[in-house]
C-alpha cells in the first residue's frame, strides 16, 4: 500500500484499506487506523461542542432552524466562525425573527454558510497567511461562495465581511473531530449584489 | 513614546516657568530662581534703592550699598565713632545679609522643588491625557465598529441577494422570426436538447411561450404564495405574479410584458419540502458516496453545492449534511493547470494530512471538497489534485 493511501486511510478513519501488502503491514496499518479512529472519536464534533456552549446558543438555534446541524456533525472538515449570543442580539429584532422563520430558511442558510470555510484553518494558519500575504490580509473562501478577509489588529485576529464590518476572533482554535471553531463577536454579512 | 513624554515635559516647563517668574515678581524680596552671582552684578540704581530700605530688592542689593560706603562716608564726615558704629552696623548687615541669603537659598530650593513637582505633575497629566485619548480613540473605534455593524442593512442584503439568486433566466428572449421565444441551448443536456430549443422541461417550455407576451394571469394583485414570497420581491424593474399552476412570471415594469418565468417546484431542494421530480437518481459527488449512501432510512441528494438528506418515511427533505465549495468561487471542477481561486490564502488541510503535505517554497497544499490541491506558489496554478476517495 502506498504511503498516500495509508495516509488517506488514517485520515478518513476507514478500515477498508485492503491491498497487496503483507499481513504484517496490514496489521500495522490496521492498528494505526484504530489509533487514529480512537483519537478522532475522543473529541466531540462541532455541532455537539457548540451545542454545549452557553455562549453560542443563538448560533446553534439558527443552525438547527436552517437544517445544518447534520453538516456540523458530518465528516467535514470545516472551519466555523461562530458568532456569540451578543453578536446575534445586535441584529435588528425584526430581521432576526424573520431569519428564524421557516419561510426565510434559504436566506438563513446563505447567511450561516458565510460563516463556514472548507478545511481546518487554525489561528496559526491564518496568522501565517496574513504575514506572508500582501497588505497584511488573507482571504478565505466560505462554502457560501463569498470570501471573508482576515487581518491583525494588535494581537487579535479580525474578520472583515462583505459589508466591511469587522468581527474579532475572541476564542480561537477550538479543535473538534470534524474541524475547528473560532468564536467571533459579530455576525458576518455577505456583500450585497 | 519616549519622545512624546520628553515633549510633554518640555511643554509643561514652558508653561510653568513664566508663571513662577511672575509669582516671584509679586513677592518683592525673593531673588527668584536667579543665581546670587548674577544678582550681584546689578547697577547702582539698585544700591541706592537698597539704602532707601526699599522692599523691592534683596540682601545682595544691600551688600552693594556697602560697596558704596566710601561715597557715603565722604558725605557723613570723618568721625571715628561714627565709623565704628558704621562698621558694627555693617557687620550686623553682613549677618543679616547672610541669613537673608540662606533664607533666599531655601526659597530657591523650595521653588525648585515646586517647579520640579509642577513638571512631574505636568508629565503625569500629559500621560493621562495621552492615555485617555487612546482610550477614547479605542472606544471610538469600537463604537464605529458597533455602529457599522448595527447600521448594516440586513433587509437590503437579504432582498438583493435573493433576487440575484433566483432562478429566472435572463437569456430568454423573444424569438424573432418565429412565434415562439427562444434561446441558444449551450450546455443543454442531450435529453432536454431533444425536447425543445429552450432546453426546458416540456411543462416549462409551454409556459415559456408567454415570454414577451401580455400577462396570461387575470389578476394583477400580488399572488405569489407566502412560502416563496421572500424570493420574489417587486421592485422598480420587475414585478412577480403566480399562475396557480406552479410557475411565477417576472414582468417588465415598463412594458408590462412577461420577461421570464420560473417553476416554483423542482427548481431546487427545500428543507421541509418533498423531494421534487428529477431527483430520483442518486447523484452525490464521488468523494462523498462512501459517507452518504442511500439506505432504508435516508436518501441523499446533491444540489447547488449541498448534500441533502431525505427521510424515507416522511418523504421530506430533513436537512443538509454537507456543504461543498462547488464550481463557483470554489475548487470544485478545477483541475491541473487551472488557477487557484481567491480565498485560499491560508493552509487549511485536515489535521490528519498535515504531516504529509506541508507548504514549502515549491508547493502549497489546499483542501476543498474532499480533495487536496497541490499548487505552485509562484504561478498559483494547480499542479496536482489528490482525491481523498478510497
Amino acid at each position: 500500500m502506498s504511503r498516500r493511501m495509508l495516509a488517506l486511510c488514517l485520515g478518513l478513519s476507514l478500515a477498508a484499506c485492503g491491498g497487496s501488502e503483507t499481513n504484517d503491514q496490514a496489521t500495522t496499518n490496521e492498528a494505526a487506523v484504530n489509533t487514529a479512529t480512537a483519537q478522532a472519536q475522543s473529541r466531540t464534533d462541532i455541532a455537539e461542542a457548540l451545542g454545549q456552549s452557553s455562549d453560542h446558543s443563538s448560533f446553534m438555534q439558527a443552525i438547527e432552524t436552517a437544517g445544518l446541524t447534520q453538516t456540523l456533525r458530518g465528516v467535514g472538515p470545516y472551519t466555523v466562525f461562530a458568532p456569540n449570543n451578543a453578536a446575534f442580539a445586535a441584529i435588528p429584532a425584526e430581521t432576526r425573527e424573520g431569519l428564524n422563520s421557516v419561510a426565510q430558511r434559504e436566506r438563513l442558510i446563505a447567511l450561516l454558510s458565510y460563516h463556514i470555510v472548507p478545511g481546518t484553518v487554525t489561528a496559526q494558519d491564518i496568522g501565517r497567511a496574513i504575514d506572508s500575504g500582501q497588505g497584511g490580509r488573507a482571504e478565505l473562501a466560505t462554502v457560501a461562495g463569498d470570501n471573508i478577509t482576515l487581518s491583525r489588529d494588535g494581537d487579535a485576529l479580525v474578520v472583515t465581511d462583505g459589508s466591511g464590518a469587522r468581527a474579532r476572533i475572541a476564542q480561537a482554535d477550538q479543535l473538534h473531530s470534524n474541524g475547528v471553531v473560532h468564536g467571533i463577536d459579530a455576525v458576518l454579512m455577505p456583500a450585497t449584489e | 513614546m519616549r519622545k512624546l513624554m520628553l515633549l510633554a515635559g518640555v511643554a509643561a516647563l514652558s508653561v510653568s516657568l513664566p508663571v513662577v517668574a511672575k509669582e516671584n515678581q509679586g513677592r518683592g524680596k525673593g531673588g527668584g530662581g536667579q543665581p546670587a552671582a548674577e544678582r550681584s552684578q546689578g547697577g547702582q540704581g539698585n544700591a541706592q534703592r537698597g539704602r532707601g530700605g526699599g522692599g523691592g530688592n534683596d540682601n545682595v542689593q544691600r551688600a552693594r550699598g556697602r560697596d558704596d560706603s566710601p561715597r557715603i562716608a565722604s558725605r557723613g564726615g570723618g568721625n571715628d565713632r561714627g565709623n565704628q558704629e558704621r562698621s558694627a552696623r555693617d557687620r550686623n548687615d553682613d549677618r543679616r545679609s547672610a541669613v537673608r541669603a540662606a533664607r533666599s537659598n531655601d526659597r530657591v530650593d523650595r521653588q525648585a522643588d515646586r517647579d520640579e513637582r509642577r513638571v512631574e505633575r505636568a508629565i503625569r497629566d500629559e500621560r493621562r491625557v495621552v492615555r485617555e485619548a487612546r482610550e477614547v480613540r479605542g472606544n471610538r473605534q469600537d463604537v464605529r465598529d458597533a455602529r457599522r455593524s448595527e447600521s448594516r442593512d440586513w433587509r437590503d442584503w437579504s432582498e438583493r441577494r435573493l433576487v440575484a439568486a433566483d432562478r429566472f433566466r435572463d437569456d430568454l428572449r423573444v424569438w424573432r422570426g418565429d412565434s415562439r421565444p427562444g434561446i441558444r441551448a449551450d450546455g443543454c443536456p442531450p435529453g432536454l436538447a431533444k425536447q425543445n430549443a429552450l432546453c426546458m422541461p416540456p411543462g416549462q417550455y409551454r409556459k415559456a411561450q408567454f415570454i414577451g407576451q401580455r400577462s396570461p394571469i387575470s389578476s394583477w394583485a400580488y399572488n405569489v404564495p407566502d412560502r416563496y414570497s421572500y424570493r420574489f420581491v417587486d421592485n422598480d424593474d420587475w414585478f412577480y405574479r403566480y399562475d396557480d399552476e406552479g410557475y411565477v412570471y417576472r414582468f417588465d415594469r415598463d412594458s408590462g410584458l412577461v420577461n421570464s418565468i420560473v417553476p416554483l417546484f423542482g427548481s431546487d431542494l427545500l428543507i421541509g419540502e418533498p423531494l421534487p421530480l428529477g431527483y430520483e437518481v442518486y447523484n452525490l459527488p464521488m468523494a462523498y458516496r462512501s459517507y452518504y449512501p442511500d439506505s432504508s432510512d435516508y436518501m441523499y441528494r446533491y444540489d447547488d453545492s449541498a448534500i441533502y438528506r431525505v427521510n424515507n418515511d416522511s418523504g421530506l427533505i430533513e436537512g443538509i449534511v454537507a456543504l461543498l465549495t462547488g464550481g463557483v468561487g470554489g475548487l470544485g471542477g478545477l483541475g491541473i493547470g487551472d488557477t487557484l481561486p481567491r480565498g485560499y490564502d491560508a493552509y487549511n488541510l485536515p489535521m490528519d494530512y498535515r504531516d504529509q503535505y506541508v507548504d514549502s517554497d515549491d508547493a502549497w497544499y489546499r483542501y476543498a471538497d474532499s480533495s487536496i490541491y497541490q499548487v505552485d506558489p509562484q504561478t498559483r496554478l494547480i499542479q496536482e489534485v489528490i482525491s481523498l476517495i478510497l
